[in-house]
């Protein structure tokens, strides 16, 4: 995809993140798309894409955010590592990034709790906490996955051409 | 030839007799005028019928133009009210909110309270659930700098720590990063208030019960600010929430109260700043909050929504 496109794509993602998607927030939880845009390209072109993209998307949200730098983009990154595992598998199946967004999701709220705690941020371990951090987040992820992948998958097909980076 | 002139000679007294008829008046024989009448009554009375029919569609095409004419202004009159309507609501509801912020500050003349615009809450968020901040769309060329308390007329809601021209960044008193200096309404016993990354605030460092005096802290009990200056510091008496639960524990020096937010923090529209407020409280203002906690005004005497 043009970087342009790109840029410009994630700029669209996380500004929508900080103004439109708080309003659709499930309990404690809102739907992360940043991190769906992380999966989606991850997914479609590759691990190293998926980093790169996870690292630009991290700074523009940490830019946004109270907390410290690093809040967003090191929980990203290792999403988007985790990502880059199960990338090429299952080709046009919606389960593998499903599974790959849940399953990122998951580290990225884990992740964060961790950076936020060596920050000095009250976290929360129990069991019961940490549950009511990502099962919501799973759920609301996996309902938004659909939204963000496809239009995605078609735009970078149609940019770069009808094959998967990793079907070449 | 004679049969011609014949004819012709016959025609021109047919011709003459029905202008003689015509100048006196005359209607003709009565058989033939009814045996014509018999004939063309029904042929009439259908031809009427069908123009009566043609009439009737005629009329009822008009009336259904003129009423779906009339259907449409109507239809863009109730649009138009409809507009109006959401309008009103919208200014009824910011008219309250704002009436409700004036009350509040009214009842706080000790405070330098800019108020922000309306949409100071809707202009964004925190990009994750587990940081809780707000963007509001006043900042430093509104008078507004880092550390400035951010309430609304039910209490607080957090603390300036970003600030831009036009632009600033709160973060919520539920965030994980904060922490508040609190007090118990009823039993005075202080504590610090900290958030958390999911969100749930606590009342800590609240002194255990003292043998044969009322517990410190009960479900139910109102949480406001302290004014201590032992933390990030926030006026005195201003509103937090409600102790929703207690963990005690004889094995700790200090108990813990859970309290929920008299502000729906994920809802915030309408926010005030609390400007020109310095940290350093004013000699014996917490004893005179004591001596006369009517004195807050009603807004902080009974802030339960």
């Amino acid at each position: 995809m043009n970087p342009y496109a790109a840029a410009l794509v994630l700029f669209v993602a996380v500004v929508a993140q900080v103004s439109v998607m708080p309003s659709a927030s499930l309990g404690s939880a809102v739907p992360h798309l940043p991190l769906l845009v992380i999966v989606s390209c991850g997914y479609v072109r590759g691990a190293r894409t998926g980093l790169l993209w996870a690292l630009a998307a991290g700074l523009l949200c940490d830019q946004l955010s109270a907390a410290p730098i690093g809040t967003y983009t090191l929980p990203l990154a290792a999403a988007a590592i985790v990502v880059g595992r199960g990338s090429g598998r299952l080709a046009d199946s919606i389960f593998m990034p499903a599974a790959l967004a849940a399953a990122a999701t998951v580290v990225f709220v884990l992740v964060q709790m961790v950076v936020l705690a060596l920050g000095g941020n009250v976290v929360a371990w129990s069991w019961t906490a940490v549950a009511r951090l990502v099962v919501p987040a799973v759920l609301l992820n996996l309902l938004w996955l659909p939204v963000v992948y496809f239009p995605l998958r078609w735009s970078m097909r149609r940019a770069d051409g009808p094959r998967l980076a990793w079907e070449r | 030839m004679v049969r011609r002139d014949r004819s012709s000679w016959m025609l021109a007294l047919a011709l003459l007799g029905v202008m003689f008829g015509l100048a006196n008046g005359w209607r003709g024989p009565a058989v033939i005028n009814g045996a014509v009448a018999r004939v063309l009554a029904p042929i009439t009375h259908v031809l009427r019928g069908a123009r009566e029919q043609v009439g009737i569609v005629s009329t009822s095409t008009r009336r259904i133009e003129a009423l779906i004419a009339r259907n449409a202004v109507l239809e863009q009159q109730n649009a138009r009210a409809q507009v109006e309507a959401t309008k009103y609501g919208q200014l009824m509801r910011e008219n309250e909110q704002l009436r409700q912020l004036f009350g509040f500050k009214k009842s706080r003349i000790d405070l330098d309270l800019l108020g922000a615009s309306v949409r100071a809450g809707v202009v964004g968020g925190e990009p994750g659930a587990l940081v809780h901040a707000l963007w509001l769309d006043q900042g430093a060329a509104d008078g507004v700098v880092v550390g400035n308390p951010v309430a609304s007329d039910r209490g607080l809601i957090g603390r300036v720590v970003r600030v831009y021209d036009g632009a600033s960044q709160v973060q919520l008193i539920s965030d994980g990063g904060s922490a508040v200096g609190a007090r118990v309404e009823r039993s005075r016993a202080t504590g610090m208030l900290f958030g958390s990354a999911s969100g749930e605030m606590t009342l800590r460092f609240i002194p255990q019960n003292g043998p044969g005096m009322p517990p410190n802290v009960v479900v139910g009990d109102v949480v406001h600010t302290s004014g201590l200056d032992n933390a990030d510091s926030f006026p005195g008496m201003m509103p937090i929430g409600q102790v929703v639960a207690v963990r005690q524990s004889d094995e700790r020096p200090n108990q813990e109260a859970v309290v929920r937010p008299f502000v729906d923090l994920g809802s915030v529209e309408l926010v005030l700043v609390v400007t020109g407020w310095r940290s350093e409280p004013l000699p014996n203002a917490d004893a005179a909050n004591e001596a006369s906690p009517a004195a807050n005004g009603p807004a902080a005497a009974d802030p339960r929504p």
